[in-house]
């Protein structure tokens, strides 16, 4: 009997040791592309994020946008991303699928294709504040004067969603677009779509 | 036996006890100490059970909020928000046996209306209008029901009229129109928001630039009556302001407009799936210990009769599945949860208004039903930026009052990291 004590303490000894109750919990890492793993959600997945970035890049692609513009003016367009209009009911969503459209674009443009021009206002405000040194003689100026690039083209994300309820499913189908916009003339370079839809059962019984 | 039956029900209201175990009670500890009391309170969430965090979090959300820690504020609803959104829950299982405390508390369509309302409002005063689009109109979402079964619609104006904001930021006149049409043909009810409202036009919204936002009183609560407690009734806060005034520099714009009432709110968004569900445990439960209670004394009879074997092995069947029938209604638990954010306001008014961009100081004072001024429920000195474009926001409440940060320092402060040199203790 006293044995089997001692054994007993020692094995809860080892399971406190490795952590088990003691409330310690380790995140898991799971593919990008995997959307059984998480919450269920009728809203925008980690998997959509990637299929909308590479459907709109190859649309982007298809369209020989850059090597028209190339063509005609002999070097490559400058695209200045502008603020993104979130019309679905999810926060926080339309800034990461601009910016990964945006890397997606940069990894398969060169700069000699493509250009951007960074214009978030905090970065904004630091170039204004390096040129204003460089010009008072307080920074190193190894190149003179340059202006800042005037963009061809503005790439505007806008997400529209047809949302709809009966207390029990929620079903969103959520339209992803992504527009060129000729910065002279307004036109309509380019316009990107992917919908996607999703259902999700929401227990009537947590009212 | 009898001692062996003491131990079991001793051991039945014990697990009654665990399965009633009471939540965070967040007015007490408003009465004890306001938000700072709310905030401390509620630091470590993990210290809560598991069912009861959204609930918390809201209220820690709420905490911040008013004591001028916007971003962390913000940061703590949009947590909340994607549990009540995104997640999935839990503990409806025992729910359906034990307490219905036992099921994770996700919120009723106004309590979800009012945190997708406060996480837009956080977004709208830091500048990031689309994210604040996104949940005012979450904010309409989660309050509309089944329509094609009649089921209630969003009428809470707060969202929409800040969707028009949004709309105005954007420059789409066009989405301003839409909204103002949804909005016109709502039922003019004065329980809801009051039908004169003056700015519920295209030009009044092209016209202004600041939103003030005014909030009174108490929002509704909820006591679990009737039989066996099953019924969840819902009880409206008291409170004695009914409308208030808005100075700027000294200047009265004149009275702010009801828009939202939120005890309204709730008791317009029909019957609960869970109220049935209930009411099955209620009558269950009395048959139950009626059942088992009966069972038990013929088993007991036929033990004691001196009879065959036969009917001995009866009476101790029938004693115990009595046992187990009692037990399990006495385990069972029909009471509702009454489960709610007690930290809602009663009303929300609106004060939209046109003003030379710059610093102004803004004055609320809140009068009673009879237009007598409540003073000790002034406030002066709000702090007003209205800027050359845009909005300007603001978010007040007449008791208990909101703080409205000074300094960007202050609305950025995490409250619960170590103070550092210079850092603003805002409303510490």
């Amino acid at each position: 009997m006293r044995h089997f004590l001692i054994i007993l303490l020692m094995l809860g000894f080892v399971a406190a040791a490795s952590g088990y109750g003691t409330g310690c919990r380790q995140s898991t890492r799971e593919d990008l592309d995997d959307d059984e793993v998480g919450p269920e959600s009728s809203g925008p997945y980690s998997m959509d994020l990637l299929e909308v970035t590479d459907e709109i890049a190859s649309q982007m692609e298809k369209q020989k946008i850059t090597e028209r513009f190339i063509a005609k003016y002999g070097e490559a367009p400058i695209i200045a991303v502008i603020r993104p209009q979130n019309d679905t009911r999810f926060p926080e969503v339309s800034q990461i699928f601009q910016e990964d459209l945006v890397v997606e674009l940069m990894d398969r443009y060169t700069r000699d294709e493509m250009r951007f021009s960074q214009r978030d206002s905090d970065v904004q405000d630091a170039v204004a504040a390096e040129k204003e040194a460089k010009e008072g003689g307080e920074r190193t100026d190894r190149t003179g004067r340059r202006t800042k690039l005037g963009a061809d083209y503005f790439l505007k994300a806008k997400f529209s969603t047809l949302s709809m309820t009966d207390g029990e499913y929620e079903d969103d189908t959520i339209l992803y677009t992504f527009e060129l916009i000729d910065t002279e003339t307004d036109e309509l370079i380019f316009k990107g779509g992917h919908k996607i839809r999703r259902v999700s059962e929401k227990s009537a019984v947590y009212r | 036996m009898n001692k062996a039956l003491k131990c079991v029900l001793l051991l039945v209201a014990m697990t009654a006890v665990v399965g009633c175990q009471s939540v965070y009670d967040a007015k007490a500890a408003m009465a004890k100490g306001g938000y700072n009391q709310v905030l401390a309170d509620t630091q470590r969430l993990d210290e809560f059970p598991e069912r009861d965090q959204t609930l918390v979090l809201n209220y820690r959300a709420h905490a911040k909020m008013a004591l001028g820690y916007m971003d962390s504020a913000r940061a703590d609803y949009l947590r909340a928000w994607n549990i009540m959104n995104h997640g999935k829950g839990g503990g409806i299982t025992e729910a359906q046996f034990f307490s219905e405390r036992q099921k994770w508390w996700m919120g009723d369509p106004y309590e979800r209306a009012y945190n997708s309302w406060y996480l837009g409002m956080l977004y709208f005063e830091n500048g990031n209008v689309e994210d604040a689009m996104a949940s005012f109109r979450n904010a309409i979402f989660v309050d509309t029901g089944d329509l094609e079964k009649g089921e209630y619609a969003a009428d809470w104006l707060p969202p929409f009229i800040m969707r028009m904001r949004c709309y105005l930021d954007r420059g789409d006149k066009d989405g301003v129109k839409m909204l103002l049409e949804e909005v016109n043909r709502l039922e003019k009810e004065p329980a809801n928001f009051d039908p004169d409202i003056p700015w519920l036009n295209l030009e009044a919204q092209l016209e202004a630039n600041t939103v003030m936002m005014i909030e009174l009183g108490e929002g509704p609560y909820f006591t679990a009556e009737g039989h066996h407690g099953s019924t969840r009734a819902i009880n409206q806060g008291e409170y004695r302001e009914s409308f208030a005034e808005v100075f700027v520099d000294g200047e009265s714009l004149g009275q702010a407009y009801k828009i939202g009432d939120t005890f309204y709110q709730a008791i317009t968004r029909g019957g609960r799936v869970m109220d049935d569900i209930l009411n099955g445990k209620a009558i269950a439960k009395t048959a139950g210990i009626a059942t088992g209670a009966a069972a038990m004394h013929v088993g007991r009879v036929l033990l004691q009769s001196g009879g065959s074997s036969g009917v001995k092995i009866g009476g101790a069947v029938a004693l115990g599945v009595g046992a187990a029938v009692l037990i399990a209604s006495l385990l069972m638990n029909a009471e509702a949860d009454t489960r709610g954010n007690v930290l809602l306001p009663g009303e929300t008014h609106l004060m939209l208004a046109k003003l030379p961009p710059g610093e102004h100081k803004v004055e609320v004072r809140y009068y009673d039903a009879n237009g007598n001024e409540l003073r000790d429920m002034r406030q002066q000195g709000i702090p007003l930026t209205v800027p050359e474009k845009g909005d300007a926001s603001l978010l007040v409440r007449s008791t208990p009052k909101y703080q409205v940060p000074t300094s960007e320092s202050w609305r950025t402060t995490d409250p619960y990291a170590i103070q550092k040199p210079g850092a603003s203790t805002g409303g510490k």
